[in-house]
């Protein structure tokens, strides 16, 4: 159960930011679903539900997703159903239920980055960026290791996607992923991400290049490449030998679906 | 802090602390429909409609509802007896513990889809999880609900 | 009796009679009831798994304004007892205080918190500081005998009965029947099989979690409302825990949300029971999905070692069953889930020569084991069935030809069974037949590839189960002819949400010939009702409900008796409809709405309130039968199982409900998938359960389970009314076993630890090459 005793409600990002930056231990609250599974009590949460943050808009390059956009938001989003053949309803879909994802938001998604997270891998192989109230436009792929304290405001994926695929492998419906993954094939070549290993997603660099370089010729290759070159760990959802022999059926899958785009 | 919710219809001034959430708060104003069954965002028993989406009351601060339309059960009597009615001809009701949420999913997706397949119907109330009905019954009275509907 | 043609009420599928409260949001379950001002309980719980209590200081956390009284098992009586809802004498250890000196578990109870709100409840258990004296835990079932640690090192351990236990050996109980020559048998057999099962524990996982609340009444004594399936044995316990007499305690069991044997052993009733008496004022306490998950009873586990001998002909000469079975922390139903295991098991094939079923059940630093759906049943089929699989494998054998060969008839008993018992009823050939036709068994292959990466299989198995318990579960059911000329049925069994009220009302009405509406139903209230054990081992309709008949029979001829004195005629010139009596010359009709208003007034005539009663127990435990096929697809390269579609036949006697029947066997079904695929407790290394929410502990949702197929075929069960036996447990039994089976022809993979998830299967399939 979440239980906070003070609530600060800012009404401009601006001042979601200095709050943010005053009481540095305070959650800053999005959907609200993940951060009520502790069992303490904050003593103070920011409220993020005043910023009129809850938007998809459609811009010149790009889809805006604001941070207040719940998942259920994006999945409803029409464009997105055919946009990159459906990516991003497809790697919000399987997250628990209708209920779940009509109150968590795609920026809570985000900046918790989740080893389990099955949107990153999806929104890393679209070179998504986001924007901060503080640091404005980032890539993705930079804001996973940022560590500073910041508002996020909207996330972006490019209107024009490139050829884009994603797999993610649980034992149950609804249950977490024990292993995620997503590949983009574009102009430089193969990249593929592997993510819940269990920590959070990462390109598995090598394996793309032997794919750039071999085609589907090096699918063997690049399949045992990117089970060597990541780092697995056990936890209740698998065993580390598991999820590095599982790398090689996703990274196989992955070029299988992303070679039907062409 | 005093806020005013509008529940099926209605204004209701509540006075509740700052990280109350709507499903206590819906429980003491007298709504029994939702309870609570889990403490991870799994189970869907205390589902009700925001705005005719539907959301985890348990889960959802009351002052975040405030000014929004919320729906529960209770406001729904009409179309959710019927409902009730073609459930418990399958006996797909049982312990009946779950079942209020799982109706509020099923007559949500009825106003967005009205036609639905057997698997869109399975999709949209996956997370109402069930103990005793093993779901077919389930998919069984929905069926007979969306036929006495359309008649 | 009417043949089952010309019923009335038996065979119809009702809706439950409490369908449309229930469904309405009405205020029906124990939290919408709770008086106002009660008092709000929570419990401070261990942090270890095997500790002895040095110091607790509550100083602090009884200074916090709002909290009302905090209790430590310095305040608690010293008298054992357990909470396993069993008849007395319960073959249950009395192992058990409301709070003890020593914590056995990791959320072992250490201090009862009694507080104005929650808040300040959770805030107060906080300020509290326990000083413990850690020890090393037992927490591996194969280590336990005789480790150095002793789980129950107290002196004042009971056993009602001797269950093979010896507490200071951690040897909570144990069991060993050996009826031939196992070794000299095994010898003689062309075929032997053997392997290494273990079923897990696993959570009931009722979406009502345990809860209580207390008041006290006018009288001054104390009333329980709980979401129970056992009133009258919570009436005993908490009689004997809190030492007062049981005249002093009522216990009232609201609708309940589901219960699948958690709530046949007692739970927040104790603790609740113990602040409302102390104080005298109402309190409740409701469990949290954690601590439902982590801090009430589980399914035990076992390992079952099994051996199975067959002759060239195809009969199985030996069943060999040697187990280690994990009680826990308390041995709540730790002997009679495993012996009842046998009884439901071992006797679906007969025509061997020698039985083994033996099991330690040790005490460790788990949380206890106790009743689940099933009640050993399901653990023990998880071995037998898998081996006889594997044996029909072995011999070349279709899987279901050498089940038929070795199959019970009607009227044969087995090496397990008492002296004069036989299958008195059942259509198992016919059940089998049925479930093949549904499957199309003998017109496809049971092993296909669908895709690239997907194989299809099909895998049986066979259940058995009982109807009550033997002997012991006696039930009393009163049905009462009101002021108004309708009747009540009084029963102390407890409807869980199956619908029994709905069956037992049908069952008499049935006799009495009235429509549904002229009855209601009162049940669960040890003040009102007559005594009934409660809902479990699959009674009701068999014990409770043949009871039921024979109360609505007995009320029936008073009703006749009644009718033909005062229309002046003899008995048998009165005819009854159940509302309607007339003369058989038509000349005279009374209606028991006339009738009543007389018997309640004495003008002319003596008042007598008219009550049909009847008690009744049986002397045999007859089996349902299933026989489950499941179809699974299996990704060879990640090992993830798909269920595609389950087809089931039940023979549970006469069915007294098809739909509600039908949701049971549904129910059972896919309880049975998850545990054989996903469900799973686990601890850490030090003995925390790691799998104490739904988010860790993964119960099947509707798009996990594929597609059901249930069908029944009814016996005649004589011992019975109307010739029912039972459908609550049976039914979860062959999930597991079939799955299993299925899995093997898929792809090759011989799975024997449950759940069967994708990595082990994976693991298995890679054994394979």
């Amino acid at each position: 159960m979440l239980m906070y005793r003070q609530l600060l409600q800012p009404k401009t990002v601006a001042e979601a930011y200095e709050l943010a930056q005053k009481h540095r231990l305070a959650p800053l609250m999005a959907g609200g679903c993940w951060i009520g599974l502790g069992k303490w009590r904050w003593p103070m949460v920011i409220d993020l539900s005043g910023l009129d943050l809850r938007y998809i808009r459609e811009e010149e390059n790009y889809y805006a997703i604001g941070a207040m956009a719940t998942q259920g938001d994006v999945e409803r989003f029409e464009p997105f159903h055919t946009y990159g053949r459906g990516i991003l309803p497809k790697a919000v879909h399987p997250i628990l239920g209708v209920q779940f994802r009509n109150m968590a938001t795609m920026g809570g998604s985000v900046a918790a980055r989740f080893g389990f997270s099955d949107i990153l891998p999806a929104l890393l192989a679209l070179q998504a960026e986001v924007v901060l109230h503080n640091k404005g436009v980032m890539a993705l792929a930079e804001y996973l290791t940022y560590k500073e304290r910041d508002v996020l405001i909207e996330i972006r994926v490019p209107k024009t996607p490139p050829a884009v695929a994603l797999a993610t492998l649980r034992k149950s419906v609804s249950d977490f992923p024990f292993l995620t993954g997503a590949l983009r094939q574009d102009e430089t070549g193969y990249h593929i991400y592997i993510g819940c290993r269990p920590s959070v997603v990462r390109e598995a660099v090598q394996a793309g290049e032997i794919l750039t370089q071999k085609g589907l010729a090096g699918l063997e290759e690049a399949m045992v490449a990117a089970a060597s070159e990541l780092a697995f760990q056990t936890n209740s959802h698998a065993s580390a030998a598991y999820r590095q022999a599982m790398t090689k059926v996703l990274v196989k899958r992955l070029v299988q679906e992303v070679t039907s785009w062409t | 802090m005093d806020i005013k919710l509008i529940v099926n219809g209605k204004t209701v001034s509540v006075n509740v602390e700052a990280d109350e959430m709507l499903l206590t708060t819906l429980r003491n104003q007298g709504f029994f429909s939702m309870r609570r069954g889990c403490d991870t965002l799994n189970c869907g028993l205390c589902t009700v409609w925001l705005d005719g989406d539907t959301i985890l009351s348990c889960s959802y601060p009351t002052f975040r509802a405030a000014g929004h339309e919320i729906t529960t059960l209770e406001g729904l009597a009409e179309e959710a007896s019927l409902l009730a009615d073609c459930l418990a001809a399958e006996g797909a009701d049982q312990c009946g513990y779950c079942t209020t949420g799982m109706m509020m999913s099923a007559m949500a997706l009825r106003r967005k889809n009205p036609n639905p397949t057997d698997e869109e119907i399975k999709e949209f109330l996956v997370g109402n999880l069930c103990r005793c009905t093993g779901y077919e019954s389930h998919l069984r009275g929905i069926r007979r609900y969306l036929g006495e509907v359309q008649k | 009796m009417n043949t089952p043609k010309q019923r009335q009420h038996v065979g119809k599928s009702y809706k439950k009679v409490d369908a449309a409260t229930i469904l309405s949001g009405r205020a029906a379950y124990t939290e919408d009831l709770i008086p106002p001002h009660a008092l709000v309980i929570k419990i401070l719980r261990s942090p270890h798994a095997m500790a002895k209590i040095l110091d607790i200081d509550l100083k602090s956390a009884l200074r916090l304004p709002g909290v009302e009284a905090i209790y430590t098992y310095k305040d608690v009586p010293q008298v054992r007892f357990t909470l396993a809802g069993q008849s007395f004498p319960e073959p249950s250890a009395y192992d058990t205080l409301i709070l003890d000196q020593y914590v056995r578990y990791v959320g072992d109870g250490v201090a009862i918190v009694v507080a104005v709100d929650e808040k300040t409840a959770l805030q107060a258990m906080q300020m509290i500081r326990v000083t413990y004296d850690v020890m090393e835990p037992v927490l591996d079932i194969h280590t336990a005998l005789d480790h150095p640690t002793v789980v129950h090192p107290e002196e004042d351990l009971h056993y009602n009965m001797p269950v093979g236990g010896d507490p200071k050996r951690n040897l909570a109980c144990s069991y060993s029947r050996v009826t031939g020559d196992i070794e000299g048998e095994l010898a003689k057999c062309d075929y032997v099989v053997a392997g290494t099962y273990f079923d897990q524990a696993t959570s009931q996982s009722a979406m009502e979690t345990f809860r209580t609340f207390c008041n006290i009444d006018q009288f001054g004594r104390l009333v329980c409302t709980s979401s129970t399936q056992i009133p009258f044995h919570a009436r005993r316990h908490i009689a004997r825990a809190l030492q007062i007499p049981a005249a002093k305690v009522r216990v009232i069991k609201p609708r309940i949300g589901g219960g699948f044997g958690s709530k046949q052993t007692a739970c927040t009733e104790l603790y609740c029971a113990f602040v409302t008496w102390t104080l005298k004022k109402p309190a409740v306490l409701i469990y949290d999905r954690h601590e439902a998950n982590n801090c009430s009873t589980s399914r035990h586990a076992r390992e079952w070692q099994i051996r199975l001998g067959a002759t060239k002909d195809g009969i199985i000469q030996v069943i060999d069953m040697v187990a280690i079975s994990d009680a826990g922390a308390y041995g709540t139903h730790a002997f009679t889930t495993f012996t009842a295991g046998e009884h439901k098991s071992v006797p679906l094939y007969n025509k061997g020569k020698a039985v083994r079923y033996e099991s330690n059940i040790v005490y460790t630093n788990h949380m206890a084991g106790g009743a689940f759906r099933g009640y050993g049943a399901t653990e023990a089929l998880w071995p037998l069935e898998c081996a006889v699989t594997k044996l029909a494998k072995k011999m070349g054998m279709d899987e279901i030809e050498l089940r038929l060969k070795n199959l019970i008839n009607v009227g044969e008993t087995s090496l397990v069974y008492a002296p004069d018992e036989v299958l008195e009823s059942g259509l198992l050939k016919e059940a089998i037949a049925r479930a093949k036709e549904m499957a199309r068994w003998d017109e496809r292959p049971h092993s296909w590839q669908i895709d690239d990466t997907h194989r299809g299989g099909l895998g049986i198995a066979l259940a058995f189960q009982g109807s009550g318990v033997a002997n012991v579960d006696t039930a009393s059911v009163e049905i009462k002819l009101q002021d108004d000329g309708y009747y009540t049925l009084y029963t102390g069994s407890t409807d869980m949400g199956t619908g029994s009220n709905t069956v037992l009302m049908q069952m008499a009405c049935e006799v009495l010939g009235c429509p549904m509406e002229h009855m209601t139903c009162y049940e669960a209230d040890t003040d009102v009702v007559p005594f009934d054990p409660g809902s479990y081992a699959s009674s009701t309709t068999y014990v409770t409900g043949t009871a039921a008949k024979l109360a609505a029979e007995d009320l029936r001829a008073k009703l006749i008796r009644t009718f033909a004195k005062y229309m002046e005629v003899s008995e048998s010139d009165i005819e009854f409809d159940g509302i309607m009596a007339h003369t058989k010359d038509g000349k005279q009709t009374m209606t028991t709405q006339e009738l009543a208003p007389k018997l309640m007034v004495s003008f002319g005539h003596e008042a007598e309130q008219l009550v049909g009663f009847a008690t009744w127990g049986s002397h045999t435990s007859p089996p349902p039968f299933m026989v489950g096929i499941a179809e699974v697809s299996v990704d060879t390269e990640t090992g993830q199982v798909t269920p595609l579609d389950y087809y089931a036949v039940v023979d549970c006697g006469t069915v007294v409900n098809p739909a509600l029947a039908k949701v049971q066997a549904e129910g059972g079904i896919v309880q049975g998938i998850g545990m054989a695929l996903t469900e799973d407790i686990r601890y850490s290394p030090k003995g925390r359960l790691e799998t104490n929410n739904f988010m860790t502990y993964k119960i099947p949702t509707r798009l996990d389970m594929g597609r059901l197929h249930v069908d029944f075929v009814e016996s005649h069960e004589p011992t019975g009314a109307f010739g029912v036996k039972s459908i609550g447990e049976v039914v979860i039994n062959t999930s597991c076993p079939a799955i299993q089976g299925a899995i093997l022809n898929a792809c090759g993979a011989e799975l024997t630890t449950l759940p069967m998830n994708s990595e082990k299967v994976f693991q298995a399939l890679m054994a394979k090459e």
